[in-house]
């Protein structure tokens, strides 16, 4: 990214002090602004001709008219003010992903005092934009935005421009909202070489086992949606109630994924690595952990572990306030 | 193109209305070949709207483009000039709307339509074009709203609405733009419009009034401020014309040119100060048409009362810059005054006196010999005015002269039009040496029978002569009113009605003066016409005046406060409107009839939750509304079936959902006072049933009474050892259905002779009774049981049992509405349904 001008910097500290980050935005006439669009210098100038017009043949109709069309001009601010004003914003959700992504960013605009609005424009810097509209008789409504995923670390939703230029495209209504709420960027995945035989698992470990398909471990009542082929028909034949067999899989050998395997290496290309081997370790089922300078992780196995072993990664040495 | 860079298809269609209404009503302005141009341009983007036609080809848009220029080089001989210009931005204007496919493109042909409607006004400020104006302005404007709202584009009306909507809020505030707006002199000075107006003109030739006299059109109107002078001295002068070449008259460059004009603010003249103005004076104010000269209309002798007007020496009145629409001039005239009674100079003389070398030998003959006859010039002109009178006649369809016109008038055709007369009259008296003048304007006119303001029309064209008399100055002499006095006397229209033939605006004028409503409504309409052209024209004046009369004061920080102060009021609804009205979604119309039922269910305190499916919704309401089940049920399914299958009728559901009332009164209705009564008659199911579907029955309520237990169940009831009977209480509204009405259908619905049991219904549960709430109803019942009795309708008495009142249970849900919850069950069937179908046979006209 080109370092920005300075009046843009300018600016967007100015905007930072004016408009801090906030869980629930609320569009007020503190933070709603209101100007011309493009169209409505153009309308003003049609109206400036028009007066000119009327002056030079001195023709009171002309007069008159140009003033209604520049009455609409001004009525037509407080209607797109009134389209924005008590809007409240706030994030909902972020996904998490890794570099390169896009992120999806659920953003729910609610009006506790609901009425009818339309043609909200909603607009990430990088260019995303969605159009809504509200009803009067819904209090709120959730828009999907995406965000780029740039580089690990905690990826802060975008300042979102909220925009409109109803009722008649002359005047411009827009705020700019600074929503707290981020996704995790995951460190890029990168293949290892050669595989870092991990220390297997130290004593403390104990045999764990998962349900699964490999050996048999009991019977249980059946349960409707269970496969035909786990029903103890014998047991059945028998005159017992059905009965479903249950089997266990084994858990491999937990093991550690450690900072250690990769000497030699910056810390981003071991946090790529450390990811990598986090995804195959949960892909291939077995209880895995991760070493990390100055914090240690469980074992575990799961979506939710590894999920977990990933936001560790993602925010390794980056400062919580960034 | 991202989508909302389009043009969306309400705005366009908004777009070619406004495009429609604009250059219609520039037509009459417009060149014939860029009439063509904007009709193509139209039809093609109505083809391209449709989805018939692409966009136009290369060779169409530049044959156009040929077309216009032609049209504007062929039409107007230079381009600095109001129609040139306004043709200009028309052809503009069709151009670009072939050119149209992007949202930037639609505004430059939105902002190019604010501009061309409103040049309407240059040509014209009557009402008429302020509201096709505003008409034109509502719909560019609503094309502008459906290229920006969502709903708007989506929903064609909305967008108009919304224009108008904006446009109304808008108006408090254009009137304070209005009152505080800067007025400066013109800028630069622009070209005038132009246009051929029909009127008088600075050339005359034989024939052009003839012509004006079938125009009904307006010339100017007039305000006396005291009491109007009597018809047959109303002689609107507008110019005198002294030059002529054999042919025509014109007003040649003595009278009226620089240095030769005294103006309104310039001391007085030396010319000015020989007139002898005498006493009487007659002050009233001009509102005068567009026209096309420089020329105003006075009586004899004017003091001009308006800045940039001028008293010329012909003792007519001029304006310095020729108006380009309507104007308004204050004049005193002084009706008894002489001018230039001492002598008139040698070029003067000269001037006044000049005929081309040849031409009208026989005239020039007859002339010098009556000159000679004579003597005076008194005489000579009473000898021609008796001879006009004798031999002449006046018509508005004079023949045809040769070259010689004033002897071919004077000496063969003899008939002919004022000008005719006045031509001759002016020809014949410089001929036989006295100074002459032809003077063209207006005489007469039309007072407004309330108003009392006066209307002169083209057809009121008039054209009369001057002769300059030793002594005297200048005199007027009217050779029209010696061959035809009447039409000086009484109106043209009187006189003319059946000859002419108006071609222009059949309605204005006085065609329909027969008929008496007509012509009120003409007037009237007239009256407005002229109000607002007043109220439009000075208003340059009221703005100052009313200001300062307002504040008190006319400087900067009065003005701010007083434009603060009045921007705010009028705004305060806008802001009103935009911030706290609850605007509804535009809806499917089934969605929307679904939406008025839910509301209605609202109001009975059953609200859809968000989400809530209508078949949920309608179970749910029925548990919380049993009562009106059926109908929910039925409302919902023709609902669901309507929207999701495509099948059912609308009508029905319509009436359906209109005629249901589920709250018994709301806030803002009159309250409906309504009486209770509780009647017993056998098994309540039967009375139930029939009375829901009773006219100005509101409530049911199937129950027991008139027994010792309390709280009885519909068990211990059938023992028949609880001594109550089952009854229903009704809830009727005394204005749609009377006590009487509600007891002449309980009588027909059960037997009343039977003690204690109905059909196969034995037991006192089911004894017949009335159990009467007040001694009215005890009156009324005592009646209608008489009356039954003495009609014998039954073989033997009634026997049903007066009791008061005394606790009402109402009975088990279940029982409520049993038959529309039942309708399959055994006793519905066989009791209920026969009953209740020879009920509704019987008192079809009480049934809701």
């Amino acid at each position: 990214m080109a370092t920005p001008k300075p009046w843009r910097r300018w600016f967007n500290n100015w905007l930072e002090r004016r408009l801090p980050r906030v869980k629930t935005a609320s569009l007020t006439r503190k933070n709603i602004f209101t100007f011309p669009s493009r169209t409505g210098w153009m309308f003003a100038g049609v109206l400036i001709l028009l007066w000119l017009l009327a002056t030079n043949y001195q023709n009171n109709l002309v007069f008159g008219f140009s003033a209604l069309l520049g009455a609409l001009l001004i009525v037509s601010i407080f209607h797109g003010y009134a389209n924005l004003s008590g809007l409240q914003l706030r994030v909902l959700s972020v996904d998490h992903g890794f570099p390169g992504d896009q992120l999806r960013v659920e953003v729910e605009l609610s009006h506790p005092r609901p009425r009818r609005r339309e043609d909200i424009h909603l607009l990430f810097p990088d260019g995303d934009t969605r159009i809504v509209s509200l009803s009067s008789e819904r209090a709120s409504i959730t828009v999907a935005l995406y965000l780029d995923a740039r580089r690990r670390g905690r990826r802060h939703v975008d300042r979102i421009t909220i925009e409109t230029s109803y009722p008649l495209g002359l005047i411009r209504v827009w705020s700019y909202l600074n929503l707290a709420g981020y996704g995790l960027v995951y460190p890029r995945p990168v293949a290892v070489e050669a595989v870092a035989s991990g220390e297997t698992g130290d004593s403390s470990t104990r045999s764990a086992e998962v349900a699964g398909s490999e050996d048999f471990s009991g019977l249980r009542d059946y349960r409707n949606g269970e496969s035909l082929n786990r029903i103890a028909w014998k047991q059945f034949a028998r005159g017992q109630t059905l009965l479903s067999k249950q089997f266990v899989d084994p858990i491999a050998d937990p093991q550690w994924l450690d900072w250690q395997q990769f000497p030699g290496m910056d810390r981003e290309a071991r946090l790529s690595r450390l990811c990598h081997q986090v995804l195959k370790a949960a892909r291939a089922g077995y209880a895995f952990g991760l070493r990390l300078p100055g914090q240690c992780s469980d074992l575990g196995v799961g979506d939710a572990h590894r999920d977990r072993l990933l936001a560790m990664l993602a925010v390794f040495e980056i400062g919580d306030a960034a | 193109v991202t989508p909302f860079w389009q043009i969306s298809r309400n705005g366009a269609f908004w777009l070619l209305a406004a495009f429609l209404v604009s250059c219609l009503s520039l037509v009459q302005y417009l060149p014939t070949l860029i009439l063509a141009v904007v009709a193509v341009s139209l039809l093609w983007r109505i083809g391209i709207y449709r989805g018939r036609w692409g966009a136009p080809g290369r060779w169409l848009k530049l044959l156009l483009m040929i077309a216009c220029g032609i049209g504007i080089q062929l039409s107007f001989s230079r381009i600095y000039g109001l129609e040139p210009m306004v043709t200009l931005l028309v052809c503009g204007y069709s151009l670009k709307l072939l050119e149209m496919h992007q949202r930037r493109d639609a505004l430059v042909v939105i902002f190019l339509g604010y501009f061309v409607a409103i040049t309407l006004a240059l040509f014209d400020q009557g009402i008429a074009t302020a509201l096709i104006i505003l008409v034109s302005l509502i719909l560019i404007t609503a094309s502008l709203a459906a290229l920006h709202g969502t709903s708007g584009s989506r929903v064609r009306t909305v967008a108009l609405w919304r224009s108008a909507r904006l446009l109304a809020q808008a108006f408090p505030l254009m009137l304070v733009f209005f009152l505080v707006m800067p007025r400066l002199p013109p800028l630069w000075s622009v070209p005038a419009a132009n246009s051929s107006v029909t009127g008088m003109s600075d050339n005359l030739r034989i024939g052009d009034i003839t012509r004006l006299g079938t125009s009904g059109a307006l010339a100017f109107r007039v305000d006396f401020d005291g009491q109007p002078p009597p018809r047959q001295q109303l002689y609107w002068r507008g110019m005198t014309l002294s030059g002529f070449d054999g042919q025509s008259w014109t007003r040649s460059g003595w009278g009226y040119r620089g240095g030769l004009v005294n103006w309104q603010q310039e001391p007085e003249a030396e010319w000015q100060r020989q007139i002898e103005k005498g006493d009487a004076q007659i002050s009233y104010r001009i509102m005068l048409e567009r026209q096309g000269g420089n020329w105003l209309y006075s009586l004899w002798l004017p003091e001009p009362g308006t800045p940039g007007t001028g008293l010329a020496r012909d003792m007519t009145l001029v304006s310095a810059a020729p108006a380009g629409g309507r104007s308004e001039y204050r004049v005193i005239s002084y009706p008894e005054a002489r001018a230039e009674v001492n002598a008139l100079d040698h070029v003067r003389r000269r001037f006044e006196l000049h005929l081309p070398g040849n031409g009208n030998p026989q005239t020039r003959r007859l002339a010098a010999q009556w000159a000679g006859e004579t003597g005076s010039a008194d005489k000579l002109i009473q000898r021609l005015m008796a001879f006009y009178n004798q031999e002449f006649s006046y018509t508005l369809q004079p023949p045809a002269l040769g070259e010689n016109a004033v002897d071919d008038f004077l000496f063969s055709s003899r008939q002919g039009f004022c000008e005719h007369f006045a031509a001759s009259f002016v020809f014949f008296m410089r001929a036989a040496g006295i100074p002459a003048r032809l003077v063209v304007g207006y005489q007469g006119g039309e007072f407004h029978p309330d108003k009392g303001y006066l209307t002169v029309r083209q057809y009121d064209a008039h054209a009369w002569a001057e002769v300059w008399l030793e002594g005297r100055g200048w005199v007027q002499y009217d050779p029209t009113a010696a061959v035809a006095p009447e039409r000086i006397l009484s109106s043209f229209l009187d006189l003319m009605s059946e000859e002419v033939v108006f071609e222009d605006s059949p309605f204005s004028i006085g065609r329909y003066r027969g008929i008496d409503w007509l012509n009120q409504l003409r007037l009237n309409l007239d009256d407005l016409e002229y109000r607002w052209a007043r109220w439009i024209l000075g208003y340059d004046n009221i703005q100052e005046s009313f200001l300062a009369r307002l504040l008190g004061g006319f400087d900067s920080w009065r003005l701010a406060l007083f434009v603060l102060l009045a921007s705010s009021l009028a705004l305060l609804p806008v802001l009103g409107w935009s911030l706290f009205s609850r605007r509804g979604e535009t809806h499917h119309p089934l969605d929307a009839l679904y939406l008025q039922f839910c509301q209605r269910l609202a109001t009975a305190g059953c609200e859809r939750q968000p989400g809530e499916g209508p078949q949920a919704f309608a179970r749910r309401s029925a548990e919380h509304l049993p009562g009106h089940r059926q109908r929910i049920d039925r409302i919902t399914q023709g609902y669901v079936n309507l929207r999701y299958r495509g099948q059912g009728d609308l009508a029905k559901l319509k009436q359906e959902v209109r005629q249901f009332r589920p709250a018994i009164q709301s806030l803002w209705r009159k309250p409906v006072t309504t009486q209770i009564c509780t009647l017993a008659g056998g098994c309540f199911w039967c009375l139930d049933s029939a009375y829901r579907n009773v006219k100005g029955v509101v409530g049911v309520t199937s129950g027991y009474t008139g027994g010792q237990t309390e709280n009885p169940t519909y068990r211990q009831i059938c023992t028949g050892m609880t001594g109550h009977a089952e009854v229903v209480q009704l809830e009727f509204n005394p204005d749609k259905i009377s006590f009487r009405e509600v007891l002449e259908i309980f009588f027909a619905l059960h037997d009343p002779t039977s003690l204690n049991r109905q059909g196969a219904d034995v037991g006192t549960q089911y004894r017949s009774a009335i159990f009467y709430h007040d001694q009215h109803q005890k009156q009324v019942a005592e009646e209608v049981i008489a009356d039954i009795n003495q009609s014998g309708l039954w073989d033997s008495a009634v026997v049903t049992a007066l009791e008061p009142l005394t606790v009402f249970y109402p009975a088990e849900d279940y029982h409520q509405d049993y038959y529309a919850k039942e309708p399959e069950s055994r006793y519905c069937q066989l009791v209920i349904s026969p009953k209740l179908a020879k009920f509704r046979e019987n008192f079809r006209s009480k049934l809701k």
